[in-house]
């Protein structure tokens, strides 16, 4: 149920109310041509959204002008009477085609003698997710986007800034999942913001479900400033041909782990034996971490992107550990490769690094660097076989150390193998206040061009 | 026969959109698509699932007299949502002028391209059989596991066709279909040390055809054959060392440096910053490459990226954007070509109706002149015999360092200062023989300046192929695209372009 006290101007719809109907016309058999319906579960969502952008240096022009868009959509599962199964999205033109569509859905139908069951209902937590104040914006008061990108662009082109890319947006949605066994959730979330990008060497911004706090936009362009500045200034570094100590920010740090350590963690690739991990691994808790670094899902966290009330199957958000103090605990499981595996189900939520006793900072890491690279960002990550570890990565926005100080730019090629570095002993975590994700220092193959 | 495309029906729609434009006193651009898709896994011999899905909305540009715009869209395809979402993309519109934003008055310079429907009789989702598609995949899945011991396989296929009908208020209403499809095949071999390898084989085309069709699915089964072997033998390959090295490439790698590292640069909307321009002015007449190299961009029918008709509703044009190494022509939008000082060539894309156009390529390809013949069918050309074409055309000499990179993993670019990057499945060092082929090593990245490896162009061995398929990331928006090569091109040693390694 809608709850009572939000604000009249949601753009709830009685979609999810006409689609239950439809369904349960479906459950009882009343359209001939198909068999039916023996359960069903959709998760919907209907939003608004406004953004504005820059696009090298020209304000809402041609390629980045004011934009308003409305829409519905989401995903469906069916179980036939005869236990075969349908997945489709569903749309605003499900309900008016709704005839036409379950013939479609039916023809679509297959058999998979391990595809889940419809799930009972279970209790979510009521995470904060909505910012009343987003609204107004989401309307069409997009005064305050203009404010915001005229800020940074007046302050970041008296600097040194030549080219400017930049955006802002904000959102409001309404979820509506429901299930054949009873979950009925409805909610509405919100979205907020903007990001900075300055000569294409350097980027930062803000994005979470409620309006940034007073003095967030001037940090962002602030870090934006010294940054661009630092990584205009060229430098010189000679690698050490037996391996060079490098920083990965906590942005490439957080790109690092989500590709070769989370994206090995998936319950198919995991039971289909394409992840770097088996199903015995996480049977007897391998370890393949420090016993220091643990991977944690976590979907409680209010007004963050990642809360969750609950996934599109129905399981609850919550907190889990898939790897913890460095052992393998469970992969990322949807219900029917939890049925498969046997661990349970994953709950809803992002997932985060959590390294115990580590609470340097990311600039006291950066002072304690004698000689080595911060790498800003890499390119070709989509590229790389995560399966086995190995990186071979351009890192052409790299800045030197030398005794602690920035001394400026180089273009480097790194390389080595991430499933080893995070492993070694003398890999190093530090902490960026604002950032999830944390730095990460160890040693590897560097190219200088 | 043609198709009948849905998109037909919308009629009222359309004349609500206009009408409500003229109303208003501004000038829209709408776009309306009706797309449906298939598409389904099959994992080591099960089927994982079939998804169907459909989406069908609008989208309108909106530009005052004065050149501001504004943008708004909707799922909603109905004369009222189209009033509406005209209504609000001109009080976006108006509301930026207060602003300050920057005008473009391109719009009322160009002339209406008519009424035209563009339709190809490509199979439609209804004349195609899931049980056959079905079938047919879970066959190629359990040949391909068949290519080695202990193969962990992942098919996946699936085919799309969207339905578009762009409008504007000069009485331009062009109606046309994109269809594409493709089928692929993860190969993950895990060796005895524990060490995981996961390669990648695919083919691509309009239709189903890419899965039933005898033609298509045998070169996906040479393809995987290839792919499998390669797996097998990557588990206990050793890194290459980093640097410098002449280079022999395949066409689909071929295609990511055309598109990579010259295609994204030679768009007209990112002119002022791309090191194809100069003060905003495309560089055109400058010599860029090596006299012999052409690069082309054009639609081709029947291919994965096909698209005859530019998101704002103008032709496609096929360009060759360097001729004979020199800078001829910009891949240029409506918006953008006449300040880049190159003539509009259709070249905008989308990859819904949620989205703004953007110029961007569609099957890109390198061609190099007086190429070395080359008779063998380029899925069974070995690293040895490449080898031996190359010393025999005095391409290669037998002590020297050359490379062969094989396989496109995707890459990325940075237009404005000429980086670009690109992966590759496996290295193999011609000059490194072992058991008497040359040696194989793990894959490593490609990383280099444009200019200088398009100036380093030596050769082009065999046909030109044009079906490397991919997608393409920009402003946000994933559309397909493709190209090709000649079937091996020669890259010669430059201290700009590197490997990476140990």
């Amino acid at each position: 149920m809608l709850p009572e006290d939000l604000p009249a101007n949601i753009p709830y719809s009685d979609f999810a109310d006409q689609m239950v109907e439809l369904l349960r016309k479906a459950e009882l058999g009343a359209s001939a041509n198909v068999p039916k319906v023996k359960g069903w579960r959709f998760d919907a969502s209907e939003g608004r959204s406004v953004t504005l952008s820059i696009v090298d240096n020209k304000l809402g022009g041609v390629y980045g002008p004011a934009t308003a868009r409305d829409s519905l959509g989401g995903g469906l599962y069916l179980i036939w009477e005869d236990e075969m199964r349908s997945l489709a999205s569903i749309d605003r033109h499900t309900i008016p085609e709704f005839e036409e569509r379950l013939a479609e859905w039916r023809a679509g139908a297959y058999s998979d003698e391990r595809a889940p069951d419809i799930l009972e209902p279970q209790p979510t937590p009521d995470i904060v997710m909505f910012d009343p104040a987003i609204m107004d914006i989401v309307d069409g008061d997009i005064a305050e986007l203009f404010r915001t990108l005229k800020q940074g662009e007046t302050e970041l082109r008296s600097s040194e800034v030549e080219f400017l890319d930049a955006g802002a947006s904000a959102s409001l949605s309404m979820r509506y999942l429901r299930n054949s066994k009873g979950i009925d959730l409805t909610y509405p979330s919100t979205m907020y913001s903007y990001s900075f990008y300055a000569d294409s060497l350097y980027g930062n911004g803000y994005g979470k479900r409620k309006i940034p706090p007073a003095g967030e936009l001037e940090r962002i362009i602030e870090d934006v400033k010294v940054n661009t500045k630092h990584l205009k200034r060229e430098a010189e570094f000679k690698p050490n041909p037996d391996g060079c100590r490098i920083i990965l920010s906590p942005g490439v740090g957080g790109s690092f782990m989500g590709s070769y350590i989370a994206g090995n963690l998936s319950g198919s690739a995991v039971s289909n034996r394409q992840s770097a991990y088996k199903l015995e691994d996480f049977k007897e808790q391998k370890q393949v971490l420090r016993e220091d670094i643990s991977l944690f899902i976590d979907g409680l966290r209010p007004f963050e992107p990642t809360a969750s009330r609950a996934t599109g199957e129905g399981i609850p958000g919550g907190q889990s550990y898939l790897i913890q103090n460095g052992k393998l605990i469970a992969p990322s499981l949807d219900l029917k490769y939890a049925g498969i595996t046997g661990f349970p189900p994953t709950p809803g939520g992002g997932l985060y690094v959590l390294v115990d006793d580590e609470k340097k900072a990311f600039e006291q890491m950066i002072r304690e660097m004698e000689y080595g690279l911060l790498v800003y960002g890499v390119l070709g990550m989509h590229t790389q076989d995560t399966t086995n570890g190995r990186f071979s990565l351009s890192a052409p926005r790299s800045l030197v150390i030398e005794n602690g100080k920035i001394k400026g730019k180089v273009k480097a090629t790194i390389s080595g193998n991430f499933f080893e570095s995070i492993l070694a002993d003398d890999t190093a975590f530090s902490w960026e206040p604002f950032e999830d994700s944390p730095a990460i220092q160890f040693t590897c193959s560097v190219l200088v061009e | 026969m043609p198709k009948k495309l849905r998109v037909a029906k919308y009629d009222d729609t359309i004349e609500a959109l206009l009408s409500r434009a003229r109303e208003l006193d501004v000038y829209a651009i709408g776009r309306i698509m009706d797309s449906q898709g298939r598409s389904m896994t099959i994992n080591n011999g099960r089927l994982e699932g079939i998804s169907t899905g459909s989406g069908t909305g609008m989208g309108v540009s909106v530009f005052t007299r004065e050149g501001y715009t504004g943008f708004a869209s909707s799922d909603k395809v109905t004369p009222e949502s189209a009033r509406k979402i005209v209504e609000t993309a001109a009080k976006l519109a108006f509301s930026s002028s207060v602003f300050g934003t920057e005008p473009n008055l391109s719009v009322f310079e160009i002339a209406p391209s008519g009424v035209q429907t563009i339709a190809t009789d490509y199979k439609t989702l209804t004349e195609t059989s899931y049980e056959e598609q079905v079938q047919r995949l879970k066959e190629c899945n359990e040949q391909i596991r068949e290519y080695g011991t202990n193969l962990s396989v992942r098919s996946s296929h699936w085919v799309n066709d969207s339905h578009w009908r762009i409008v504007r208020s000069d009485g331009t209403d062009m109606s046309f279909d994109l269809p594409h499809a493709a089928v692929g095949a993860n190969i993950t071999v895990t060796g005895t040390s524990g060490n995981a390898v996961s390669t990648y084989a695919a083919v691509s085309g309009p239709d189903a055809s890419v899965l039933l069709d005898n033609a298509y699915s045998e070169k996906l089964d040479l393809r995987a054959r290839k792919m499998a072997d390669l797996a097998q033998k990557l588990v206990d390959a050793p890194r290459i060392r980093g640097g410098n090295y002449k280079l022999v490439i395949d066409y689909a790698l071929a295609k990511g440096l055309a598109h990579e590292a010259f295609g994204h640069a030679s768009e007209t909307d990112g002119m002022e910053t791309s090191i194809l321009g100069k003060d905003g002015k495309m560089r055109l007449g400058e010599q860029l490459a090596a006299p012999s190299v052409t690069i082309t961009d054009g639609s081709v029918l029947g291919d994965y990226a096909y698209q005859p008709i530019s998101a704002n509703g103008m032709p496609r044009q096929t360009v060759e954007i360097l001729k004979d190494g020199i800078l001829r022509a910009g891949l240029a939008d409506l918006f953008s070509a006449a300040k880049a000082g190159v003539p509009i060539t259709g070249a905008e894309r989308i990859e819904s109706y949620r989205n703004l156009p953007v110029p961007r390529m569609t099957n890109i390809r390198i061609s190099v002149a007086n190429p070395i013949p080359l008779d063998t069918r380029f899925e069974l050309v070995t690293p040895l015999e490449l080898r031996e074409v190359l010393l025999s055309n005095g391409l290669m000499q037998a002590d020297e360092q050359v490379l062969y990179l094989s396989g496109y993993k995707g890459g990325q670019v940075n237009p404005k200062d000429g980086d670009f990057v690109f992966n590759c499945a496996s290295i193999y060092a011609l000059h490194e023989l072992e058991n008497g082929n040359p040696k194989l090593y793990q894959p490593a990245i490609f990383s280099g300046k444009v200019l200088s490896a398009l100036h380093s162009i030596l050769a082009g061995i065999g046909p030109i192929l044009l079906d490397a398929q991919g997608h393409c990331g920009k402003a946000g928006q994933s559309v397909p695209s493709s190209g090709g090569a000649n079937s091996f091109i020669v890259i010669d040693r430059n201290e700009n372009v590197t490997i990476g390694g140990d």
